[in-house]
């Protein structure tokens, strides 16, 4: 299998505070791996520094590249839409997507826009929390590139959004990508992850197939990541 | 990777409609102004030129500011830093970008200039006429527009790269200083660079009173287009050397605002 996202001996620090040490992870493709830890455990901003957002210590390569700027070109991150004002419209920062992305395809925005129920004509500002988590899904997903990193998208919204969302993932995602998924709650994406891959103590704690889980422990991915917390399980 | 040309545009787009708005805004004013004289009854062949003259420097100042502000919010906003681009070309492409639209809002003023002449286009040429330009300003009235547009120009870069210099520099310090350290720090980098900014200033000011004497009452006998050129190299210098410290900055250690 090839290997979609390799991460060695990663260190990352802040204010002179270590947030993240030692992290090693490789990620091969076609996978569907969910990020999980508790809130400020360090999923974002290890996604942060695979994307090249933040600045660590260690080797980060997204398929066979190790440069920020090269492994920008083969990710799609969901990003917050932070550089746009409120008054901008959808349709502008499509656009703005179209332009600088070669591989931001128009037509598979569309579908999934469509799919979604977002409304182009509408400005960021006008949007509920739920509609702009869904137009940054699809923005992440109309890029055609190898490794897709969704940050928490599932954050303070509704419960038929979520679902929307996870269908979403599962139509659009290509076949030979593989999509990272954070989040702290893990009941909505466990049945569609392959493996997990579990955040704590400023390190990978576990990486682990799904079905591995299943069979070995007997129980579901819930309560598994719960028991992590409890002490129940024994990761070596 | 993405082109030249697309990061350009996408770089380019909210400055683009900001410098547009302050125009139409610039223009609302003029009118407005314009027949408020009208309705106390000062109206006169002049008053559109001296209204657009008034105003003129209100959109040139805030235009320069405004780009400032979305100058630095790039460096720091994953909507650009995510744009596979090599940070060098990313720079040089904001730098240019903010240039290419002082330099639009720059023309557009030129354009209201002249439109606004051609109300009191009649005084304005009698005006003119009773005008005397020395003779070797009027030789080299070429060299000195060119020499002046290009030093303003220059001095606007200038403008942008210290504060993306301040702005940069006390940013990477958060990798390598705990929070209140970084916090002396920035007060330190804020007032050496507020002290140089005064400093430059002062020597602005001294340089514009040094060239408008020397043009016209030393009778052309002194070389102030060479010494502006000199001026203009210096702070050439000065982008390149902030430039090469903001690039690194932003490759080794400037990070975008978290999510």
């Amino acid at each position: 299998m090839t290997d979609i996202l390799k991460i060695e001996n990663l260190t990352y620090k802040r204010n002179q505070r270590l947030l993240l040490q030692d992290v090693n992870l490789t990620l091969t493709a076609g996978k569907i791996v969910g990020l999980l830890g508790e809130n400020g455990a360090g999923k974002t901003t290890l996604m942060r520094l695979i994307t090249g957002s933040a600045q660590g210590h260690g080797t980060i390569m997204v398929s066979g590249t190790q440069t920020p700027t090269e492994r920008k070109s083969h990710l799609s991150f969901s990003e917050q839409l932070r550089g746009f004002n409120r008054n901008t419209k959808v349709a502008q920062v499509v656009a703005f997507y179209h332009t600088v992305y070669p591989d931001f395809d128009p037509q598979r925005f569309h579908e999934l826009a469509g799919f979604l129920q977002i409304d182009v004509n509408l400005r960021l500002g006008a949007l509920s929390k739920g509609m702009r988590e869904k137009l940054i899904i699809a923005l992440t997903l109309a890029r055609q590139v190898d490794l897709y990193l969704l940050d928490e998208p599932f954050s303070g919204i509704d419960s038929m959004s979520r679902k929307k969302i996870i269908s979403s993932i599962i139509q659009w995602m290509p076949e030979e990508a593989t999509l990272l998924i954070s989040d702290h709650y893990v009941t909505e994406i466990a049945p569609i992850l392959d493996e997990i891959v579990v955040v704590k103590d400023q390190t990978i704690a576990v990486h682990r197939a799904a079905d591995e889980i299943r069979s070995e422990s007997g129980m579901d991915i819930e309560d598994y990541y719960e028991s992590l917390y409890e002490g129940g399980v024994n990761r070596d | 990777m993405t082109s030249f040309g697309a990061v350009f545009k996408a770089v380019n787009r909210l400055k683009f409609r900001q410098m547009n708005l302050l125009i139409v805004l610039e223009l609302l004013a003029i009118v407005v102004t314009t027949i408020w004289t009208a309705i106390r009854g000062e109206y006169s062949n002049m008053t559109v030129f001296t209204t657009a003259m008034g105003w003129s420097t209100v959109p040139a100042f805030v235009g320069v500011i405004l780009i400032a502000i979305r100058h630095e919010k790039v460096y720091t906003a994953d909507s650009y830093r995510l744009i596979p681009v090599e940070e060098t070309k990313f720079y040089t492409i904001n730098l240019l970008s903010s240039l290419a639209n002082i330099v639009y809002l720059a023309v557009v003023q030129l354009g209201i200039y002249i439109i606004s002449m051609l109300f009191g286009w009649q005084e304005l040429a009698s005006m003119a006429k009773d005008m005397t330009t020395p003779t070797h300003i009027e030789s080299g009235w070429l060299l000195m527009g060119l020499s002046i547009i290009v030093l303003v120009l220059v001095l606007n870069m200038v403008f942008w790269s210290t504060i993306s210099f301040v702005h940069l520099v006390t940013s990477s310090a958060s990798t390598f200083l705990p929070k209140f350290r970084q916090g002396v720090l920035n007060i330190i980098v804020y007032a050496i660079v507020v002290f140089l900014t005064l400093r430059v200033s002062g020597l602005i000011g001294n340089g514009v009173s040094w060239i408008s004497q020397t043009m016209f009452n030393n009778g052309g006998s002194f070389d102030w287009v060479g010494q502006l050129w000199i001026t203009i190299f210096v702070m050439i210098v000065v982008i390149l050397i902030e430039g090469a410290i903001n690039v690194l900055c932003l490759k080794r250690w400037v990070e975008t605002d978290a999510n």
